[in-house]
């Protein structure tokens, strides 16, 4: 078995994985990162790529912010605007009771000092989104979110973080890490590696690596599928939700439209094995056609579902690991995760070499579900 | 209220047909269901409209079996696709624009066989079809090329054609026989033997040819396709290093046949490389049983043994699922297997000399060559993906969108397996075909969006 | 491209192509009739280029028409029927919307 010495370990291939190696090879450290099927083969291959700050948790709105500066020029940070299109993201209220959850939301946004999201009524969003029905009520908007390429930014990410010297291996899962004095040795399938630092990146499968290390996580499983029809002339331009369904609808920019927003499929942890089901994807069906009458006859040629973790408040952690030494975590997404890449990058990066990070991860701590749990009691 | 079988055959072929009728005779309930409007399969294809006149011994025997199957009233829908078969079996169809779910407590795919995609410059002209094609214009439509049609490619499909296309009058401008030159392959002297009938079929088909005149041209290779809007004109070289430029108006294709495995590729079967055959097919065990439970693959699905061997295989399956389900008794269905075997490996003892004589000619692939027709990528496009770190073919597709299309990696499948395993040294057995994912055929957002939750 | 052997069609029926009336035998496959015409049956969606029927099996979806109903159907599985009325497809799908 090959043995590697390295500064840090990066486990899992995703996008966060890849951002983070990236950042850290960038401060001058030696990084190789280990993923055991290929680069983006799990929730950041099967991402829609959204690229959303309207409507998230006030715990990483900040960290989103931050991320949204480096969407606007992709090109200086990876050298590919990664198919980013800003097209804005709305969230419409079709019906007057879904208005109240939208005008609570402005208000808290407001009362917080942010104002990037707007709230619009039926002839502006009818000049955003022509093609939809015309008897909604209102949406919440910002203009300058909007959606990428998910294939083209992991592309980017791994051409970025191999050419700032990250070592790559992929077909290597870690099957065992010890501590091997003040280092880690993690084993993997072929290769051994000695590091100083760990970073988690193992997306659904970050609480198996976290157990490796000591740490216990209950970590859950999304298997969100996305329904992909033929492409057609340009429909849609921004990326739209809608109160009270599971829906989200975007065109891609080959012409296919992008149908998702968390409706779940099955799954087998274990196998990395997902499976669409189709009766849960007719709701999807139903309530693309609803809001968007003339859909009808398009073609859907494939359909997929990806696999990613979910955490009990759905928001992510970005921690050091409380208990093991040099250990940082990044995972649990639950599906929110794309947009937060180029920023999380340099969180984790923070963690590992200073210890600390000036950046907005506060309420993404790795100890706040025991904190919760306890509270709760 | 979702209709319940026993057992759910997709493929109303030669073996979909036997196995459905052994299966009904051992008292199952049964649903076949076929993509084609009438029964008959590719070979047997429109066997109740054709005129029974210039029948042989295959077409008589294929439209016996298919009377047989109306007679016995077995449930069976016709115009029906399959587009996605969840565990337990929920087998979803579809139906004119309608969709229905069959629950099956089994399911035989008898998705027979499709020409093995070979692209080269030009494939995508109109003008340009397959051997294949060809013969179901003869014989589902009554209708062969107006101007003489040029015949290229390698294996006995191209030639049997050939021949009835000349007993019907038709012209044929040449046959560019694709095969590698100096195929030292010999069969061995038992199969020779038990197949003596197929081999000299094989021959008479040649000396027909012949003796028409027609010219051949052997060790072709650097075909291509030309012309503005549709086929004008082909260039090719022969074994000799000789170049040609020819007047076309019709060209048809044909490197062999390969296992339709999507379906079973998609329900998780383990697939298995058969070299000689250069294609992957379900494994099956003795009695057709795939490596998921219930799932069971009889015919050219199975592997390319031809119409008699698929009308065994449907049988065998049939009993398989018999046993599976309790029906009959144990020791005749053992028994019946036993005698099937014996007939079957008697049926395909020329097939390792066959599929290794015509195995397709490895031809060098330019980079501007169209490999995937629904998304038109290039092989360049798919090599430069390599390149940039695709590591196999389900990445290069993420990456190129090729396979994305309606035909789901049909078309470019094995194409592109070739391309992306050379561009990594490795091979199409280790490379593999694309991860097939529903729906194996496309629904609307309509049909979706009207199916009930039924729990 | 193609003929009939018989040169009368034996059970014509009257079928619609971009408006157009052809004849067509009862049963037998819509794009058939199509390379007796010609061979295009649609311009590719992407670059605008003639496409034919190239499998008649349902392999290769290259031969898709548009039904009276507005779906899409592969020609080579469509058997004919008399009165049928079929347009080709060119360019990508345009989702109507006011």
């Amino acid at each position: 078995m090959d043995r590697i010495e390295t500064d840090v370990l990066v486990i899992g291939g995703g996008l966060h994985g890849l951002s983070a190696a990236l950042q850290i090879a960038r401060r001058g450290k030696k990084v190789v990162l280990l993923e055991r099927a290929h680069i983006g083969r799990h929730a950041s291959g099967a991402s829609a790529a959204g690229v959303r700050t309207l409507g998230r948790h006030f715990e990483d709105l900040d960290l989103s912010l931050e991320a949204k500066r480096y969407w606007s020029d992709m090109p200086a940070l990876v050298g590919d605007d990664c198919g980013f299109h800003a097209h804005g993201q709305l969230r419409v209220a079709e019906t007057s009771a879904g208005l109240p959850s939208l005008e609570r939301r402005i208000r808290q946004m407001h009362d917080l000092g942010y104002r990037h999201e707007v709230l619009i009524g039926p002839e502006e969003i009818a000049r955003i989104v022509p093609a939809m029905k015309r008897e909604v009520t209102a949406a919440i908007w910002v203009a300058d979110d909007g959606a990428a390429d998910p294939h083209r930014t992991l592309k980017a990410f791994f051409n970025a973080a191999a050419a700032s010297g990250v070592k790559i291996l992929e077909r290597e899962g870690v099957q065992a890490i010890e501590r091997a004095g003040n280092d880690w040795l993690a084993v993997a399938r072929t290769v051994r590696v000695l590091a100083h630092s760990i970073v988690n990146a193992a997306g659904a499968w970050s609480h198996q690596i976290a157990a490796m290390v000591g740490d216990h996580f209950e970590l859950g499983t999304k298997a969100s599928m996305m329904i992909v029809t033929e492409r057609i002339e340009p429909f849609v331009a921004p990326v739209v939700s809608a109160v009270g369904r599971t829906l989200s609808f975007k065109q891609s920019d080959r012409g296919t439209l992008v149908i998702g927003g968390g409706l779940q499929g099955r799954y087998a942890l274990d196998r990395e094995w997902t499976e669409p089901s189709f009766a849960v994807l007719a709701d999807g069906a139903k309530a693309a056609c609803e809001l968007f009458p003339g859909l009808e006859q398009l073609r859907i040629n494939r359909v997929w579902s990806g696999l990613e973790a979910k955490t009990p408040d759905l928001l992510p952690v970005i921690d050091l690991s409380p208990t093991a030494p040099d250990v940082a975590h990044v995972f649990g997404f639950s599906g929110h995760g794309f947009q937060l890449v180029p920023a999380a990058g340099f969180a984790v990066a923070d963690l590992v070499i200073d210890g600390k990070t000036p950046r907005a991860i506060s309420g993404l701590k790795a100890t706040r579900f025991a904190d919760q749990a306890k509270a709760a009691e | 209220m979702t209709k319940s079988v026993e057992l759910l055959i997709v493929g109303a072929g030669p073996a979909g047909l036997s196995a459905a009728v052994r299966a009904h005779e051992l008292g199952m309930r049964v649903l076949l269901a076929d993509d084609q409007p009438a029964p008959g399969g590719q070979i047997w294809r429109a066997i109740e409209r054709r005129a029974t006149k210039h029948f042989d011994a295959e077409d008589r025997k294929g439209l016996e079996l298919v009377r047989r199957f109306r007679s016995l009233a077995i449930d069976y829908s016709p115009s029906t696709e399959v587009w996605q078969i969840e565990p337990g079996f929920q087998v979803f169809l579809r139906s004119s624009g309608t969709l229905s779910k069959v629950q099956a407590n089994a399911v035989l795919l008898a998705c027979g066989a499709m020409e093995r995609p070979a692209p080269f410059p030009g494939w995508t002209l109109p003008g340009v079809i397959t051997v294949g094609a060809g013969q179901i214009m003869l014989k589902s439509a009554n209708q062969i090329p107006q101007e003489p049609v040029w015949i290229a490619g390698s294996g006995p499909l191209a030639l049997l054609y050939a021949t009835q296309l000349l007993k019907a009058g038709g012209r044929i401008a040449g046959m560019l026989d694709t095969t590698p030159p100096n195929r030292n392959v010999w069969p061995t002297p038992a199969a020779a033997l038990s197949a003596t009938s197929d081999i000299l079929r094989g021959l008479g088909w040649l000396k027909t040819i012949r003796r028409a005149g027609i010219p051949i041209f052997r060790g072709v290779h650097d075909l291509r396709a030309e012309g503005d809007e549709k086929l004008s004109r082909i260039t090719f070289v022969d074994a000799d290093n000789k170049h040609y430029a020819e007047d076309a108006r019709l060209l048809m294709i044909h490197e062999g046949v390969v296992p339709r495995g999507h379906i079973a590729s998609a329900l998780g079967s383990e697939m298995v490389w058969n070299d000689d055959a250069a294609s992957f097919a379900p494994k099956i065990d003795a009695w057709g049983e795939t490596s998921v439970a219930g799932l069971f693959v009889a015919g050219d699905g199975a592997g390319i043994a031809g119409a008699a061997a698929a009308c065994v295989s449907g049988k065998v399956a049939a009993l398989g699922v018999a046993q599976m389900l309790n029906k009959g008794r144990k020791e005749d269905i053992q028994a019946e297997r036993q005698r099937l075997a014996k007939e079957w490996n008697r049926l395909v003892a020329l097939r390792s000399f066959l599929d290794r004589r015509y195995r397709p000619a490895s031809a060098p692939i330019d980079d501007d060559m169209m490999v995937c027709r629904c998304e038109n990528v290039t092989a360049g496009e798919l090599r430069d993906a390599v390149r940039g770190g695709a590591a196999g073919v389900n990445q290069v597709k993420a990456y190129t969108r090729c396979g994305m299309g309606p035909c789901q990696g049909r078309q470019c499948g094995y194409p592109a397996a070739r391309i992306v395993s050379e561009q990594l040294n490795s091979t199409v057995a280790e490379t593999g075909l694309f991860r097939v994912r529903p729906p194996y055929r496309p629904i609307t957002m309509g049909e979706l969006a009207s199916i009930e939750d039924e729990g | 491209m193609f003929r009939k052997l018989q040169p009368d069609i034996s059970r014509p029926v009257a079928i619609r192509i971009d408006g157009v009336a052809h004849d067509a035998e009862d049963g037998e496959p819509l794009a058939a009739v199509f390379h007796r015409l010609g061979g295009e049956v649609r311009k590719h969606p992407l670059t605008d280029e003639p496409r034919t029927a190239y499998c008649m099996m349902g392999v290769c979806f290259e031969c898709l028409v548009t039904l009276e109903d507005g779906s899409t159907a592969q020609a080579c599985l469509t058997p004919v029927k008399s009165g049928m009325s079929v347009t080709r497809q060119a360019g990508m799908k345009v989702v109507a919307h006011d």
